[in-house]
């Protein structure tokens, strides 16, 4: 389903394709929005010239989880190691982010006690240096994203914490995606 | 088989109106995608069914458990867990729930290769606080729930029994009764 520009223009207000009804459930409810939602998500599974209705046939849209971990030394202001989530070939759907933060006992840690920068290759900060608080969530509560953002194929973002925290400390960051998986 | 939807769903139709019409709609325009053809004879029931799994891990321990595979259209719409020390009563909240690590994956139907689904991560993290569930905004479909494998690690020095429960809204095919009408 790769197209151009102007064939993709128009396959967003194209009211016979097929859309997944679950994604009603998300995003702003809308068919259009569902709609395009499938395109995205179907976007480069198949032939362009197969007929959306057969688009099933080829994956099915699947939940899943992604986590990184860091593990970071005691003294204020250390970064961890810079992790990396790469997007495969297929285009994702981000619809929630949820962080925890534990000590070397597993005791529960204050997320704002660690800062967090994502980037893209091209050195945009999709994140500002921040608490995790701030974007991931309370640590008993993810972080739902108003509008379900959309990661490309083979893009890859990079992450940093820092530990502000004064204690050996694990962050774990976890992610829910939407991706068409083979059936 | 799969052919457009007359799906017309208002905004987080599942879980606003949880017991209404629209749920009920919904799985309909989910049974057709998935191919379930109501037949003459049989009638479409749809339910609300609470699956559990228990695992009693010691300090360390590994284990995995699995649904097995159905016919059925079976949604997860929420999960939700409870952890507690494995100790004579009372049977104390467990203290350290993140160092619980939760992992998930189907085999795939084409080549048998494992397709990670949930990568290792803290319980608290997949399954909401212990008090509240997490609910899932795209519901998880019977493709990703038929067959599928969860696995448990208990990664601190205490004994742990920890019960992961599924909510899911079923579709099952139910013999049609004869109208006594007849």
């Amino acid at each position: 389903m790769s197209d151009k520009p102007e064939a993709l223009l128009k396959r967003m207000i194209d009211k016979d394709q097929w859309f997944d009804p679950s994604l009603l459930l998300v995003g702003n409810g809308s068919e259009d929005w569902a709609r395009w939602a499938t395109y995205w998500l179907y976007y480069d599974v198949c032939s362009s010239k197969v007929d959306s209705n057969d688009w099933p046939k080829y994956g099915i849209i699947t939940q899943f989880d992604r986590h990184i971990t860091f593990s970071i030394a005691a003294p204020v202001g250390t970064v961890g190691t810079p992790a990396a989530i790469p997007t495969n070939n297929r285009n994702w759907l981000l619809l929630s982010r949820v962080a925890s933060a534990i000590d070397s006992n597993g005791n529960d840690l204050s997320l704002q006690q660690f800062n967090i920068n994502i980037q893209l290759p091209n050195n945009t900060q999709v994140m500002e240096n921040q608490p995790i608080s701030n974007v991931f969530g309370s640590g008993e509560w993810p972080h739902v994203l108003y509008f379900p953002e959309e990661w490309e194929q083979n893009v890859s973002r990079q992450v940093t914490v820092t530990n502000n925290s004064g204690v050996a400390a694990t962050v774990t960051l976890g992610f829910k995606f939407l991706q068409v998986r083979n059936p | 088989m799969y052919r457009q939807l007359p799906a017309s769903l208002p905004y987080n139709a599942l879980r606003n109106a949880y017991s209404s019409q629209y749920r009920h709609r919904f799985i309909k325009s989910l049974m057709k995608m998935m191919g379930f053809i109501e037949e003459d004879n049989f009638l479409p029931v749809i339910e609300e069914t609470d699956k559990r799994f228990v695992f009693v891990l010691a300090a360390g321990e590994t284990q995995t458990q699995s649904f097995p595979a159905n016919d059925e259209c079976w949604v997860c719409v929420d999960r939700s867990f409870t952890a507690t020390l494995n100790t004579t009563s009372p049977q104390n909240q467990f203290p350290v729930i993140s160092l619980i690590k939760a992992s998930s994956w189907v085999n795939s139907e084409v080549d048998e290769t494992k397709v990670t689904l949930v990568e290792d991560g803290p319980v608290n993290l997949l399954f909401g606080t212990g008090e509240w569930p997490t609910s899932s905004m795209f519901p998880e479909r019977t493709d990703s729930i038929n067959n599928r494998i969860w696995s448990l690690s208990n990664e601190s020095e205490f004994p742990a029994i920890v019960t992961l429960n599924f909510k899911f809204v079923r579709v099952q095919r139910r013999l049609r009764q004869k109208s006594t009408k007849e």
